[in-house]
């Protein structure tokens, strides 16, 4: 991260915040500025950064990005989106080109008619009371270089609010389509969504990119969870192989919230999930599930806080890794319990199997606690398959390959096990069947 | 809950037992660091010229770091210049016989509850004591000297077995491995040496006693143990401190060198200076220690008692470079008032079949932070690697704070390492269990800690076991409710 860095963005949000004529006035642009300095203080994290010492995303786009470029506008056709989307599930289905909202492509089943989706834009010019009430509300995590940096160029993306005291069976799928097939694209989509209280949803992010020119999204979501709402956010990460993908996720919960996160990482350059929970109200639960099966190099990292400021709630985190190839895995899982949140529960457990010696994994579990009254634990293991458990099946016919597949796929089961949307399940099984044979 | 409150309250009130200072005279370098002296102290202990120029790298290395910041403790700027790095007691001690050995030190011994006599009549325990920086006391040297044993103070070591010290200071714990070790290359004071030859099995538990006496005297303990084929040592160290307002820094570094089948087991108490009960004063206790199985089937094993200093920032750790080599760490850490502890170990797995096995247990109580830092790394080479790590923290009161920053890397697939940690408070339950037995609050708070560290106070031997059970009461004398 040098000077030059800096200068390439100073030169960009020059030139954005010319585009953005009146938009200049609103407090919304008032953030952005705040961000952009930040990202000018503290410049994008490099490798001696302790959060990014396994991941040296920085590095990695400096060199295969030319920064400084604009991206293209979008040439896709319907078929090549079309082929790109999550089928077979029941639901809405929302799509984002470059990350803008295609309302033409998009189809909102009869179901969530009643749910409000703007564009990022939109909720900025029409809806600007609602959208700075929400918008950069969970900011206080830290100062993220790459959180900044998509703050600071907030543009594309989405707002979706639900209304109080709502039960929604079906899910809302977000496909974000990128188009990479003339030349490189960096994109900054944000994500925004409210849920009223007592209401109760499913989301599922599905990013894909098209081309083969190299790719990053550095996506930024943000929940936030009114009183007794019930959240469940699916992630699917299997994009393509220039593809790095960023995201700082933050979730925000009240009184009697019940969240669950999943985050499914299977392809890519790069990936790094940032997963911000905070628990800021009683007798809350708040789920955190993970699968990462990797292989080629692909570095996944996930790294999750989960922040418990109020007392009697419970948290529970399960993270597994599958690792073959020269894949690497990174998991760091922190638990703060402030010195209020009394009586909280807070467990964490990390996994992997390492299937190949050049595979790495770096995990770091980790608690700080500042309240007594409360229990606490983390587990993690890291291990092999169990030559007895192989033997077992193969003593009753079943061939090597076969029988790996079995006890890898009941690995992974605990995590299928926990997915909300039954088409789902399926076809995430349908992606380990077919990498573990 | 109001008794809870008094319990909380009795403990801050409890005084520390060991402050006191004795008056010897001694002859000190002047206050401050520069290469002058770096040569003061080399002079000082007529070292030859190659040690003078390391001890001068060291320093020159030292300049060019910056004091970590990575740990989880808060302390005022350490001002390098305010201390003063070497003093050493003015009367010339004879060690013919213990009656030669100053008087008033052998009060000060008996006041540690440590009288050489003592020692050397029951419990066979040769005692290498060390106040402040030099050594001045040696006992059951020629009974170890039958054995082939040489366990003396590092600047005999340094005059009379100078082949073995050239060829192994600093090859575990290099000059430019962190600040302190830089730092405690260039101005250590003394220390003990210890060699065990092939094949000897040392009949009996040495230990050395480390005291910081002299006002403003930073102490820079440089230990060597040099484990040689086949030979067993079980080394001891236990540390007390008197009582002081400003604070001393304190930063040794401990080398341990195993050759093939060897074992060595190393076992601290500290309980040095915690500080007043408002955080005033206290020791910094900045050690490195590290251990190297170099040959197959070493082992080595840290156990670790530490309840005193106001911080404490050591990482005994194990390089298992041997094949078939094991590490092993067992650490009570007590933190009370103001404390501040960051703690824990490594273990690099690079030989083949390695196995490490980590139990560490915090306690925290009063506006104390207690964290537990460790990593464990598997080579991409160390085939059938086993790790075992165990983290478990205890709360007492809602102001302090437990961490946990345990580091899991694997480059291998035939590792299996296990990490798992818990952090609660004592269980209303378990209490009332005691009280319907008719078991006092405090008796039963007594009793549960002690079951808590049991594991690790099992691995001391027999008479720092009950030293360290001792201090685990005081340290937390009525604690918790």
């Amino acid at each position: 991260m040098g000077k030059k860095l800096n200068e390439i963005f100073a030169s960009q949000f020059q030139s954005f915040e010319n585009r953005l004529n009146g938009e200049k006035q609103m407090p919304v642009h008032k953030l952005r500025k705040d961000a952009f300095e930040a990202l000018q203080s503290t410049g994008l994290p490099d490798n001696k950064n302790e959060e990014y010492r396994f991941t040296r995303l920085t590095t990695l786009l400096e060199r295969s990005f030319n920064l400084s470029q604009q991206n293209p506008e979008q040439s896709l056709t319907k078929d090549q989106i079309d082929g790109r989307m999550m089928k077979d599930i029941d639901g809405s289905s929302l799509v984002f080109l470059n990350g803008v909202y295609s309302k033409e492509q998009s189809v909102i089943a009869s179901e969530h008619q009643d749910i409000t989706i703007d564009s990022l834009q939109d909720a900025i010019k029409y809806d600007s009371e609602c959208f700075e009430h929400y918008f950069n509300k969970t900011k206080s995590y830290g100062n993220d270089g790459f959180l900044s940096w998509n703050t600071a160029f907030t543009e594309t993306g989405v707002k979706i609010s639900v209304e109080s005291n709502r039960t929604y069976e079906k899910p809302i799928v977000l496909n974000f389509i990128t188009d990479a097939t003339g030349q490189q694209f960096i994109g900054n989509p944000r994500i925004l969504i409210q849920i009223g209280e007592n209401s109760e949803i499913t989301f599922l992010e599905n990013f894909k990119t098209i081309g083969d020119f190299p790719a990053f999204n550095n996506l930024a979501l943000e929940i936030i969870s009114e009183k007794a709402s019930r959240v469940k956010y699916i992630k699917i990460q299997d994009d393509g192989d220039n593809t790095i993908h960023m995201s700082n996720s933050m979730v925000y919960q009240t009184d009697a919230c019940n969240v669950s996160m999943f985050a499914f990482t299977f392809s890519g350059k790069m990936v790094r999930n940032n997963l911000n929970v905070v628990v800021d109200g009683e007798g809350c639960e708040a789920n955190m599930y993970g699968l990462y099966l990797l292989n080629g190099t692909t570095h996944a990292d996930n790294h999750t806080v989960v922040d418990h400021r109020k007392p009697n709630s419970v948290s529970n985190e399960l993270y597994k890794g599958i690792l073959d190839d020269k894949s690497r895995g990174v998991f760091n899982g922190k638990i703060y319990v402030r010195q209020l949140a009394q009586k909280t529960n807070a467990f964490q457990s990390n996994n992997n199997i390492l299937l190949s010696n050049d595979a790495t994994i770096n995990t770091k579990p980790q608690l700080e606690i500042w309240a007594d009254d409360v229990k606490c634990s983390h587990g993690c293991t890291t291990g092999q398959l169990d030559d007895e458990q192989l033997f077992y099946l193969r003593s009753r016919g079943i061939d090597k390959d076969r029988a790996i597949g079995i006890l890898l796929q009941a690995f992974a089961n605990d995590i299928f096990d926990k997915t909300p949307v039954k088409e789902l399940r399926s076809y995430l099984e349908e992606i380990v069947m077919d990498r573990l044979n | 809950m109001s008794k809870d409150a008094a319990i909380l309250d009795q403990i801050t009130s409890s005084e520390y037992k060991y402050g006191f200072e004795s008056n010897i005279d001694s002859e000190s370098a002047p206050m401050g660091l520069n290469e002058e002296t770096v040569r003061f102290i080399s002079a000082k202990k007529e070292e030859p010229e190659w040690l003078l120029e390391w001890r001068l790298k060291a320093y020159r290395h030292w300049l060019t770091l910056k004091e970590p910041t990575w740990a989880n403790i808060k302390h005022p700027p350490i001002d390098y210049q305010g201390i003063i790095y070497y003093s050493a007691p003015k009367k010339k001690i004879t060690l013919d016989s213990l009656d030669d050995v100053d008087p008033e030190l052998r009060e000060t011994f008996k006041k540690l509850g440590i009288s050489l006599d003592e020692q050397k009549r029951l419990t066979g325990v040769a005692v290498d004591a060390v106040l402040d920086s030099v050594s001045v006391a040696t006992t059951f040297k020629d009974k170890l000297g039958e054995l082939g044993i040489i366990f003396c103070s590092f600047s005999e070591a340094v005059k009379e077995h100078p082949d073995l010290i050239k060829k192994y200071l600093g090859s575990v714990v290099p000059i430019n491995d962190n600040y302190f070790s830089a730092l405690n290359s260039a101005v250590f004071s003394d220390g003990s040496f210890c060699y065990i030859p092939k094949g000897v099995r040392c009949p009996m538990e040495l230990s050395t006693y480390f005291r910081i006496n002299a006002a403003n005297t930073g102490q820079f303990e440089r230990t060597l143990i040099i484990a040689d084929e086949g030979s067993y040592v079980s080394y001891l160290e236990g540390c007390t401190a008197p009582m002081r307002d400003e604070n001393q820094l304190h930063a040794a570094v401990v080398e341990i060198f195993a050759a093939k089948d060897a074992e060595v087991k190393y076992s601290t108490v500290q309980n040095w200076y915690p500080g007043s009960k408002e955080g005033k004063g206290g020791i910094y206790n900045f050690v490195t220690k590290r251990g190297i199985c170099s040959g197959d089937n070493a082992k080595i094993s840290w156990t670790q008692v530490e309840t005193g200093s106001a911080i404490t920032w050591k990482y005994p750790s194990c390089i298992l470079k041997g094949n078939n080599s094991i590490g092993e760490f067992y650490s009570v850490a007590v933190t009370n008032n103001y404390q501040q502890a960051d703690t824990g170990t490594k273990m690099i797995h690079i030989g083949k079949n390695t196995k490490s096995r980590i139990v560490s247990k915090g306690i925290s109580a009063g506006k104390s932070q207690n964290s537990y830092r460790g990593q464990v790394r598997v080579m991409r080479k160390a085939e059938n690697a086993r790790n075992y790590s165990q983290c478990d923290s205890l709360l007492m009161g809602d102001q302090c704070g437990a961490h946990t920053f345990p580091y899991i890397d694997i480059d291998n697939k035939s590792a299996h390492v296990e990490h798992e940690a818990t952090t609660s408070k004592i269980g209303e339950d378990q209490i009332f269990y005691c009280n319907q037995r008719g078991i006092a609050t405090e008796d039963a708070v007594a009793l549960i800690v002690n079951g808590y560290a049991k594991e690790v106070l099992n691995q001391l031997p027999m008479e720092f076991a009950v030293e360290a059970q001792k201090l685990l009461a005081l340290t937390l004398e009525g604690s918790v409710g």
